[in-house]
Parts: structure tokens; C-alpha cells; sequence
């Protein structure tokens, strides 16, 4: 099996607040901007799937630029 | 007509406009109908990946859930974003290979990879059939947004019919490119009035958030967080969980991913789409803002709340605008859906069944099929009650059944077979229509469960079914299965650990060490090998090994040794010899040591054990009517015993010989437990049992760990007497006859056992034969609920081995105890079956970690363990 790039395993950790951060984010208080605790958990972790996505991508792409000037022409661990 | 009416008209007749600019310069090929010519870039792609996430669902669901159940409602926020994480690696993948090989539909991906098209049709039928209720909420969506916005000018089914004309005419006009340019459309008017709503009805209602979510959690105190049970953290993180996976597996936003330009796409989308996910906050502070300014919707009604809560705010001119943004959160989807249902029905059902059929008949009757698909949504529109959210959760229930075939397709060779990807579908979707057709919840079927259990979601027991069929289906159907069934045995655990809990009181594996247990000296394994095979002489064997037992619960065992060889002669079965440990979770511990050899080309058997076990197991009284009552007092016991053996070839495969056992045991009543289970006088505490016995056995098995012929029949008698010090005179006698065959291909083994045993004398209770304990231990029933005098057994069980290191096996048989062999014929019959899988642990010998479940008479029991039963 192909090699999991570390920085993939970055895209889980949004998935992961939410499915293993509720049952302890199940509260209304701490109000954040008026919301009730647990909707407030899970707004800050739809926000966060958005900005590791970005991250995990511009990673990719970088990973992608590098493979492609340091040498195989077929691409990054992509078929050709 | 009021304004509002007439703004929604309006709208209706500009999206219907759009669609028909959009068809004008393109010929409608199929190709360009249902994927627009694959030349979609991020913003179509990601409007049209909207359009179908965003629909009447969330708008009038998506409140509705706000206003009637509170904190449920936020999953919907949740599983979009898991899914788009997952969609950054998962979408590509699946967009190179349908682009590669120009496929149009989800079941195209399928057919495509697995070789299949019959699996093509049965995912076709699958995906129409969880479209159906998507569609029929569209429509009903529809339905409440025209007879609202009417001011009861409309009723329902006047509304819902011509909402359902309008549809049909431009899906069968524009196709994909319609549902396209009516989606910039709608994109931007949902926006405006999702964002609107929410911020303005707070504000006016309440004076904002904070006084707003204060209010509710005033009037409806603990509203705001998931509740204990019912809808609890269990049942979130269940859906959430199972609509994630489910996602992508909608055939319309599978399908809709092949109109991107490139991969990029995606990658770009799974960022972006989580914002774009935000839009939903908003949605439920407009239901929120609802539930104090227009109480008193209930079930399905509160999906009226956004609406309701709109008139009450605003004059007829903004409800039209509000009421036109619903109408396309539902047009969209609905026609994205209703092309997409035709599309398949067309080119993935009828197709296989007609060959011959031209491109041109094809595409002629996907657009035929339009209208019919719409008008069963009409039906079911007007005859169900179902609310919006429900009925998406039924929707997804079954696309998630696709789910495991999917991932399990992506390398290059798909893991698993056609046959076993059809059984494990028809199994989830089997399971998911019967249990919500006799709603049946895991909550009504075990209620002494606990919530954490009993409140997850039921689709996860679907796509379990779902999992373990294909798995095993496949493993019967393929070769090399070998990744999938060591997966599904561990989802099996995974599952297992939690619901074998119900048997939680339990036996020891040695209070029978007469004939078996743990540490029976029989099972002198060896395999035999080809001649001149290259073999090491020594080879050292270092397991952690999981156990579950009937009484000892789960336990770990370490095993520490080796297989080695006396004889060069590699046709000849090697010899074993090990020392290990176990600890388990009802704080049961022993040790032992084991030699069994094999000396002089196999003509003398040699074997020792020696043992120390500290076990607590549950003493359910001696007879059948003890073990029917099914009552128990705890016990202790502590057991050192060591037994050595000696056997001698007489002719082939004929041993007869002599052996020696001795121990000293304790036995104590720990506290509790219940009454009319006497402890035998005599019993306890303390003993020491010294007997010589004789045995013999007739061994003509090919392999000692996994024998696919031969049979192997035993003999033994221990005579226990004071002449050599043991406090107690009793006699054992143990026969037994296990028989293999195979079929020609040897991948199928069969295998049959039966056995007896019996006491006589002044015997322990502990050294009665019993159910389930020994060396052909029988799977069904707690150890040593049943004991008596005299034991007969009988069983069989169906093994397969893949080519690979996997297994599985079904087996049934019955037992019966009584006080004589005589009472035999009067004696209750104890059936059990059960079936298992088979991980094989070592590439050089076949032996096997087993994982069985077997029902019996009484309950359900869960074993974990090396080497098989008998």
C-alpha cells in the first residue's frame, strides 16, 4: 500500500473533535456569541474542516510542485 | 392573487426560463444531458454539488428539526463536513475512473468495477428507491411553500401538482444544464433569506442569540443539549457518522461529481463547501426564533415553523421572496433528482435487460421515465404524513448500504466479489426496509440495554448485516479475500465486545481438566509437510492471544514457545511445546506449561502439563433441571494439577498407552448467589485427586490444526483411588469420535464429532462431564450450566479457507446430560448452531484464531479463541 502522507492524517482531526468531542461538548454553558455550548463546538469545528482543507490542499499542492521539478514526470503519486 | 403568489410565479417562470436558454447551441446527447459534456468547472461543480446539499431538507427541515426537537438538529451541520473531508481523497479517485471510462452514472462506477452488470441493476434500484422519499420531501416541501405563501388561496395537492408540472417540463427540456443555471439562482436567494431570517428574527423577537437561546432554555429546559436517551450522543454520533459515509453515495452526487473539469475541483470544493455549510446556523435560528412566537406546531406541522414564523414578521411581498427561495431549494434538487432517478432506470435497468437497445431509445426513455418517476413522488406526497427529516434519514439509510461495496472497489482489484458486494447490499437495504416497516427500534428490541446501545442509529445494524454478509459471501465466492475478512473480523469485534456483554456471568475453562479445557494435552498439533520442504527445525512461536469464554469473560493469554521437530523428517507432524499465561476480565488467572512430542518418526507420543489457574466461575447446581433454572452461585477455585502421558504406536496411526494425573484444588463460595444451589458437602474446600488412567487413540487425520480428512477417535479412563493418595475414589471415562472430509476442491471442510462421558463414584462436582467444557467443547451454552453423570455430544461443522490466511465455518449439533446412561432417552435435548470466521496465524501452519457466535437453548454466546472447537 501506497504510503499515507503525514499531513493527510490532518484532514481527520475535524471528524474526529466532532464524533469523539461531543458526547463531552453536549452543554449549554459557556455561551459563545450567544449560542449554546455544544452548537458553538460544533460551528468551531465546521470552521476548522474548512481551514484543514485548505492547509491539507495547499500541502498537496506544494508536495505535487516538488515532485514535479525534483524529478518522475509521472506526478505525485497520481496515475499519469 | 395575492403578492406573494404572484412572486412565486414569477420565479417559477424565470427558473423555467433559464433552463430552456440554457439548452439553446447544444444537441442533447446523453452525454450532454445527464454530465454536460464533463466540462464543468469549480463553480458549476460546486453549484451544483449545492444544489443538490442544499434543499428543501435544510430549509424547511432544517428548522422544522430547530423548532420541534432542538440540539438533534444539529447533526445536520456535522456529517456534511466529515463528508467533505472525505470527499478531498475519496472524489478523485472516483472522477478518474469515470472519466477514464466515460461513465454517466453511479451504477456505470459499479458495473464498471466489479465486472457486474447485474450488481449495476441492483444499485440502480437501490439509489431510485432512496431517491423516492428524497423526492417525495422536495415535493412536499414544494407543497407547503405554495399553500403557505398562498394564504390557503392553494391547497396542498393543488400545490404540489403544479409545482410537479413545472418540474417535469424543464428536466425533460434542459437536463443537467438547467438544474445548473436555476442553481446560481437559487444559490444566491437562499443565502439572502437564510442569512436574512437568521439574523433578523432574533434580533426583532428576542433583541439577539443570547437572549434568544435564553428564552428557549427558560421555557424548555435541557432543549438546547442532546437528552439522556431517545435522541442522545449516542444517536448523533451514530447518524452522524452513518449520513457522512452516505454523502457521496446519493447517485445524483455521485454522478454529479463526473461533470468536473478536472480533480482539482474537489480539492478546492472540500474547502470551500464547509463555509458554504454555515448557511445552516442561520436556518436553525430562524426554527429557534419560531418556538416561542408560533408554539403549538407539532410533528410534521413543524415544518411549517420557518414560514409561519415569516408571516408573522413580514408583510405578504417578503414572504413571496421568502417562499421563492424555497421553491428553488426544492426545484433544483428535484429535478437533479428526478433526471438522475430516470437516467439510471433507463441506461442501468432496462438496458442490461434490453441489449439491443440504440443510444437513441435510451435517452428517449430516460426522458419518458420523468414523468413517471415524478408522479410516484406525487403519490407518496399525498398519502404519507412523514416530517422532512425523517424521511431524508430513510433516504440515506439505505445509499449508506453502498457505502462499503464502494471503498472496497477503489484499488485497482476491488476486495471484494460481485456476488458478496449484491448479498451485503440486499442485506442492508433488507434490513433498513424491514425495520422501519414494523418499526422496529433497537430501544423496543432489547430494552434492558443500555441507552448508549439502544439509541443508535438502526442503519449502523444494517450496514454491520451488510458488512459481515459481503464479507463472508465474498470469502466464498473468491480466493483472495484475505483483507476483507480480516477487516470484518475486526468490525466483528469491534461489534461483539459491546453486546456479548449479556452474558456476562460465566464457567472456567478448566474445571474440567479431566477431558480438556485449556489445558488438554491432546491436541498434539503438527502438520505435516512435503518431503524435503525446507523447514526450520526450530521455529519459535510469540502470540498475545485474545479469549472469550462463556465464564471467564474476555481475557488475554500469552503464549510463549515453540513448534520444533525431533526428526529431520519433515512428513512427519512436528512437536510443540509452550508456556503461557492468561488473565481475564472476572479476574481469572493461570499459568501453564506444555510439552507434547513426538519422538522416533512418530512412534512415541510424549506429553506433560503442568498448571496453576486461580478461577471464578458461576456453579449452577448439577442436573438438567439445574441448568434449566439457570441459577448460580459464584465460586473460587484454585487448581494445581500436572499430568504426563505416554503412547506408543501399535500399527498406523493407532496409539495406545498410559498416563498419570495428579492435583490439588480449593474450592470456596464467594458471597452472594442465589438460593436452592447448594454447594455438594464434600466438595469443598479442599481435595487431592491422584489417578492413573489408560488411553488410546486412532489418528488418521492429515493435520492436526486444520485436518481436511482422516479421523481421529479416543479412549480414556482415569481411576481415581486412595491407593495412591487421593482423597476421593471416582472413575472418568471419556470416548470420542471426530471424523473430516473435504470437498474436491479442499476449500470446504467438513467436519463431524461425537462423544461421551461419564463418572462414576464418589465424583467432585467439578469432575463431572458438562456442556461446553472440554476438549470438544460445545458452542451454546455457558460451561457447566448443565453437568451430570453422564454427557453426549453431537456436532458438525461446515469449514472454509480461502487460498489466503481467512475462514469461515457454520456448525450446529446438540447435547444432553443425565444422571445414567439410561436417563439418556428421557433427557432434555440441547440444540445450538452458530456460525464463526477464521483468521489463519501463521503462514507456515494452519492455525487459526477463531471467532464464533453460537445460539443454544438459552441465550446467545459469543468464543474467542485459538485452534478450532474439535
Amino acid at each position: 500500500m501506497r504510503r499515507v502522507p503525514l499531513h493527510h492524517w490532518l484532514a481527520t482531526l475535524p471528524g474526529l473533535l466532532i464524533l469523539l468531542g461531543v458526547p463531552f461538548a453536549n452543554r449549554v454553558q459557556a455561551r459563545v456569541l450567544g449560542m449554546p455550548f455544544l452548537l458553538a463546538w460544533i460551528v468551531g469545528c465546521v470552521l476548522l474542516t474548512s481551514l484543514v482543507m485548505a492547509i491539507v490542499g495547499r500541502l498537496d499542492d506544494e508536495r505535487a510542485r516538488r515532485t514535479r521539478s525534483a524529478g518522475p514526470p509521472t506526478g505525485p503519486g497520481r496515475a499519469p | 392573487m395575492n403578492p406573494a403568489l404572484a412572486i412565486l410565479a414569477l420565479f417559477l417562470a424565470i427558473s423555467l426560463a433559464l433552463g430552456l436558454l440554457a439548452r439553446r447551441g447544444r444537441t442533447m446527447t446523453l452525454e450532454q444531458w445527464s454530465v454536460g459534456g464533463r466540462g464543468f468547472g469549480a463553480v458549476f461543480v460546486f453549484l451544483l454539488m449545492a444544489g443538490e446539499i442544499y434543499t428543501t431538507f435544510t430549509f424547511l427541515g432544517g428548522s422544522g428539526w430547530a423548532y420541534g426537537r432542538g440540539a438533534p438538529a444539529f447533526y445536520i451541520l456535522c456529517y456534511g463536513a466529515i463528508a467533505y473531508s472525505i470527499s478531498y481523497f475519496l472524489l478523485p479517485v472516483i472522477w478518474r475512473y469515470a472519466t477514464t471510462h466515460q461513465l454517466h452514472s453511479q451504477a456505470d462506477f459499479f458495473v464498471r468495477k466489479y465486472q457486474s452488470p447485474a450488481l449495476g441493476v441492483l444499485v440502480s434500484l437501490v439509489g431510485v428507491v432512496a431517491l423516492v422519499p428524497y423526492l417525495v420531501l422536495q415535493l412536499k416541501g414544494l407543497g407547503i411553500i405554495v399553500s403557505e405563501t398562498s394564504y390557503g388561496a392553494l391547497s396542498v395537492p393543488a400545490a404540489v401538482w403544479i409545482s410537479v408540472t413545472a418540474l417535469v417540463v424543464y428536466v425533460i427540456l434542459s437536463g443537467v444544464h438547467g438544474s445548473a443555471w436555476t442553481a446560481v439562482l437559487k444559490d444566491i436567494m437562499i443565502l439572502g433569506v437564510a442569512v436574512a431570517l437568521g439574523i433578523y428574527l432574533p434580533w426583532r423577537y428576542y433583541g439577539g442569540l443570547g437572549p434568544m437561546f435564553e428564552a428557549i432554555e427558560k421555557a424548555k429546559p435541557g432543549f438546547l443539549t442532546l437528552p439522556a436517551k431517545g435522541m442522545s450522543v449516542s444517536w448523533f454520533v451514530s447518524t452522524v457518522l452513518l449520513t457522512s459515509l452516505g454523502f457521496y453515495m446519493w447517485p445524483h452526487a455521485f454522478s454529479s461529481t463526473y461533470t468536473a473539469k478536472s480533480e482539482q475541483v474537489f480539492r478546492k470544493n472540500a474547502a470551500v463547501m464547509p463555509l458554504y455549510q454555515l448557511v445552516l446556523l442561520f436556518v436553525f435560528f430562524t426554527g429557534f426564533a419560531a418556538i416561542l412566537q408560533v408554539p403549538g406546531l407539532t410533528g410534521a406541522q413543524a415544518d411549517l415553523s420557518l414560514l409561519k414564523v415569516s408571516k408573522l414578521a413580514f408583510g405578504p411581498v417578503m414572504v413571496g421572496l421568502i417562499g421563492a427561495a424555497g421553491l428553488l431549494t426544492a426545484l433544483v434538487p428535484g429535478s437533479m433528482i428526478l433526471m438522475t432517478a430516470s437516467t439510471i432506470l433507463a441506461k442501468n435497468v432496462y438496458r442490461p435487460l434490453a441489449r439491443s437497445a440504440s443510444e437513441e431509445t435510451i435517452s428517449r426513455l430516460a426522458r419518458g421515465l420523468v414523468p413517471v418517476v415524478a408522479l410516484v413522488a406525487v403519490y407518496f406526497t399525498l398519502e404519507g404524513g412523514s416530517a422532512i427529516v425523517p424521511l431524508l434519514l430513510l433516504g440515506y439509510n439505505f445509499v449508506t448500504q453502498l457505502f462499503p461495496s464502494l471503498l472496497l472497489s477503489l484499488p485497482e482489484k476491488p476486495l471484494a466479489t460481485p456476488a458478496g458486494v449484491m448479498a451485503g447490499i440486499v442485506t442492508g437495504v433488507a434490513t433498513i426496509a424491514w425495520t422501519s416497516l414494523s418499526s422496529i427500534t433497537l430501544a423496543k428490541a432489547f430494552p434492558d440495554w443500555p441507552p448508549v446501545i439502544t439509541d443508535l442509529n438502526v442503519g449502523i445494524v444494517a450496514m454491520i448485516a451488510n458488512i459481515v454478509v459481503l464479507v463472508v459471501v465474498s470469502a466464498l465466492t473468491r480466493k483472495r479475500a484475505r483483507v476483507a475478512v480480516a477487516a470484518a473480523t475486526m468490525v466483528a469485534v469491534l461489534v461483539f465486545v459491546p453486546t456479548s456483554r449479556a452474558d456476562d456471568s460465566n464457567v472456567p475453562i478448566a474445571t474440567d481438566p479431566f477431558s480438556g479445557g485449556i489445558p488438554t494435552t491432546d491436541p498434539a498439533g503438527g502438520t505435516v509437510l512435503p518431503a524435503g520442504t525446507n523447514v526450520d527445525r526450530f521455529t519459535p512461536v510469540f502470540a498475545p492471544i485474545p479469549l472469550k469464554n462463556t465464564q471467564l469473560g474476555w481475557g488475554l493469554g500469552v503464549m510463549a514457545g515453540a513448534i520444533h521437530r525431533f526428526d529431520a523428517d519433515t512428513t512427519v507432524k512436528p512437536s510443540t511445546g509452550v508456556i503461557g499465561g492468561f488473565y481475564t476480565e472476572n479476574d481469572s488467572w493461570g499459568l501453564l506449561a506444555v510439552e507434547m512430542a513426538r519422538l522416533a518418526h512418530d512412534s512415541w507420543r510424549l506429553r506433560g502439563l503442568a498448571s496453576h489457574c486461580d478461577i471464578n466461575y458461576d456453579f449452577f447446581g448439577i442436573g438438567e433441571d439445574a441448568g434449566n433454572a439457570g441459577q448460580s452461585i459464584p465460586l473460587n477455585q484454585t487448581l494445581d494439577f500436572g499430568v504426563a502421558a505416554v503412547l506408543r504406536r501399535v500399527s498406523t496411526g493407532l496409539y495406545l498407552g498410559g498416563a498419570l494425573m495428579a492435583m490439588s484444588t480449593k474450592v470456596e463460595l464467594q458471597s452472594g448467589g442465589a438460593p436452592g444451589v447448594p454447594l455438594p458437602p464434600g466438595d469443598s474446600p479442599r481435595a487431592t485427586l491422584v489417578a492413573p488412567g489408560i488411553q488410546g487413540e486412532l489418528d488418521t487425520r492429515d493435520d492436526d490444526y486444520w485436518p481436511t480428512r482422516g479421523s481421529l477417535a479416543k479412549l480414556k479412563g482415569w481411576f481415581f483411588t486412595d491407593g495412591l493418595g487421593s482423597t476421593r475414589n471416582f472413575q472418568r471415562y471419556m470416548g470420542g469420535w471426530t471424523w473430516y472430509t473435504h470437498l474436491p476442491a479442499r476449500q470446504l471442510v467438513i467436519a463431524g464429532n461425537a462423544n461421551l462421558s461419564a463418572a462414576s463414584g464418589d465424583v467432585p462436582f467439578y469432575a463431572l462431564p458438562s456442556v461446553g467444557a472440554g476438549e470438544y467443547a460445545f458452542r451454546g451454552y455457558e460451561q457447566g450450566r448443565y453437568r451430570d453423570k453422564v454427557m453426549v455430544c453431537a456436532q458438525a461443522e461446515a469449514r472454509w479457507h480461502s487460498s489466503g490466511r481467512a475462514g469461515a465455518t457454520a456448525f450446529a449439533g446438540f447435547a444432553q446430560v443425565a444422571p445414567s446412561v439410561g436417563d439418556l432417552s428421557n433427557a432434555l435435548v440441547l440444540p445450538a448452531g452458530g456460525i464463526g470466521v477464521r483468521y489463519q496465524m501463521t503462514q507456515q501452519y494452519p492455525m487459526h484464531l477463531r471467532l464464533d457466535y453460537a445460539w443454544g437453548r438459552n441465550e446467545g454466546l459469543l468464543y474467542f479463541a485459538v485452534a478450532e472447537a474439535f
